[in-house]
């Protein structure tokens, strides 16, 4: 059951830092967050999870696509890796400016990926996305 | 310099005809001989590459010329096959034109002017066909590069515009803040959007006019790109250092060197150390009538070892921060290319880095 008007745990991984401002004062304007964890690199963001620094119950992603070093496809593969225990914890949105019809077909296959979000985030349709996930 | 000869291999089971036509033709081209097939097809194995045009006998024991012509005609598609034979075979003519896909149907005893026409006629074919796969092979690099612009251009482009989009949103949100903050972030995606356009430019300037060979001042050259990058952020806190020691006078193509130097000043601001004290960009030129060695060295992020290898490629980012769009050294790496020098690189990470050109005086 979803209480209306429920807030959540954020991870924001993007390697842009304005787009990390923007977004984290969106998600607390629309009184979304709890918390939002902001990373700018997606290798750590990784690290973080393995090592289990958050005990919160459910955690939502918020991932990048074109990041140096690890991109936001590259983060999901790694994550895949990780044991269903950890990763069924997380739910993971990617959040990107990209038109690319790929990089869609990409986000939509993948079983890990809920859904694409495209810049600037539109928190009401965050919203109504985040009641539908199972409790 | 004169052209190299043009390579013919001729086959023959005639000892006689062999020594009689490297006789007549060794002069205007590069004759190689084989006794058989077998040997002929020996010969094409042992050279780099194709051999433009191959002369055969059809007679010959063993393996007929049709025969041998067939059995290479896929492994060696750009070379022309030409067919000499003393019978006059309407069979084996049909057979060479449908089988052997040869290029002319000769007769012996020749006649040398008809051989040097025909040799002449199967090298420009021959050329040609050369000239298309590499014509194919840049449309297909152009046509690569292209794709990964429409790529990158969805995101290089639109991120700083949604950036703006968002903190337009957000101003508006916060209607009650002072509203300094926001233009400071609208200015930042700005530029960033500024500059990415600016380096597409370079890009196609780089690509499109030919070169522009003049006489260079080195130092004005340098000086004017220092300028140019003068209010890019964090220029203020650098300290610029300029040293020339221009001996000669020293021609290049002075659009294609300022994009070079231009990106790799305008590198070295952005990644500078701020923690530096202060963080500095030196520029030395060494020039004489040979080449002019330029340096660009910082004391700035450094870049990981691991990075190197890759910081030349479209759209290659190292860095974690925002402002690189990854296409600043691709445009150096290729307008070095056109200048026929080189770049190398050393680097440390949180020591600095150091660029180094080599390019020829083209006095």
């Amino acid at each position: 059951m979803t209480i209306p008007g429920r807030s959540y745990t954020f991870l924001h991984i993007d390697d842009n830092n304005l787009d990390l401002l923007i977004t984290s004062r969106f998600l607390q304007h629309a009184k979304l967050a709890e918390t939002v964890h902001t990373y700018t690199s997606a290798n750590l963001t990784l690290q973080h999870i393995r090592e289990e620094h958050f005990d919160e119950l459910p955690i939502i992603i918020l991932l990048d696509i074109q990041m140096p070093e690890l991109n936001g496809f590259d983060f999901l593969d790694r994550f895949a890796e990780l044991p269903p225990a950890v990763t069924s914890r997380y739910h993971i949105y990617m959040l990107s400016s990209t038109l690319d019809p790929k990089d869609r077909t990409r986000v939509q296959e993948h079983p890990f990926v809920i859904d694409l979000l495209t810049k600037p985030l539109d928190t009401d349709l965050l919203r109504t996305l985040l009641e539908k996930l199972p409790d | 310099m004169s052209e190299p000869k043009i390579k013919v291999l001729y086959i023959d089971d005639e000892l006689h005809n062999l020594n009689a036509f490297k006789a007549a033709f060794r002069r205007e081209y590069d004759i190689l001989l084989a006794e058989s097939a077998e040997e002929g097809r020996a010969v094409l194995q042992q050279q780099e590459s194709e051999i433009p045009v191959i002369i055969s006998d059809q007679r010959m024991p063993g393996e007929t010329g049709i025969e041998f012509f067939e059995s290479i005609k896929d492994i060696y598609p750009y070379s022309l096959r030409i067919l000499l034979t003393g019978y006059t075979d309407i069979q084996a003519v049909i057979s060479a034109v449908n089988i052997g896909n040869i290029f002319r149907y000769l007769q012996k005893p020749w006649n040398e002017e008809e051989i040097h026409q025909t040799i002449l006629a199967a090298f420009e074919i021959y050329h040609s066909r050369v000239q298309l796969i590499e014509k194919n092979k840049e449309l297909e690099k152009a046509y690569n590069e292209l794709d990964k612009f429409v790529y990158s251009a969805s995101h290089d482009m639109r991120a700083p515009l949604m950036s703006i989009l968002g903190i337009t949103r957000l101003a508006r949100l916060e209607k009650d803040q002072e509203p300094e903050p926001y233009f400071v972030m609208i200015e930042q995606s700005v530029l960033k959007l500024d500059d990415f356009i600016k380096n597409i430019i370079d890009y196609y300037k780089n690509n499109r006019f030919d070169q522009e060979i003049k006489s260079i001042d080195l130092k004005t050259l340098i000086e004017n790109c220092i300028e140019s990058n003068r209010y890019q952020t964090g220029s203020k806190e650098i300290d610029f250092r300029l040293k020339v020691d221009q001996q000669a006078e020293f021609k290049s193509d002075e659009l294609k060197l300022s994009i070079i130097l231009n990106n790799l000043i305008s590198n070295a601001i952005k990644y500078r150390n701020e923690s530096a004290n202060p963080p500095f960009v030196d520029v030395s030129a060494q020039c004489d009538e040979n080449q002019a060695v330029i340096r660009v060295a910082d004391n700035g992020v450094g870049i990981p070892e691991s990075e190197i290898e890759n910081i030349f490629k479209m759209f290659y980012r190292a860095a974690n921060n925002n402002s690189g769009s990854g296409i600043g050294l691709y445009i150096v790496k290729d307008a070095i290319t056109r200048l026929e020098g080189t770049i190398s690189l050393q680097s440390a990470l949180d020591q600095g880095t150091t660029f180094q050109l080599e390019i020829p005086n083209k006095l």
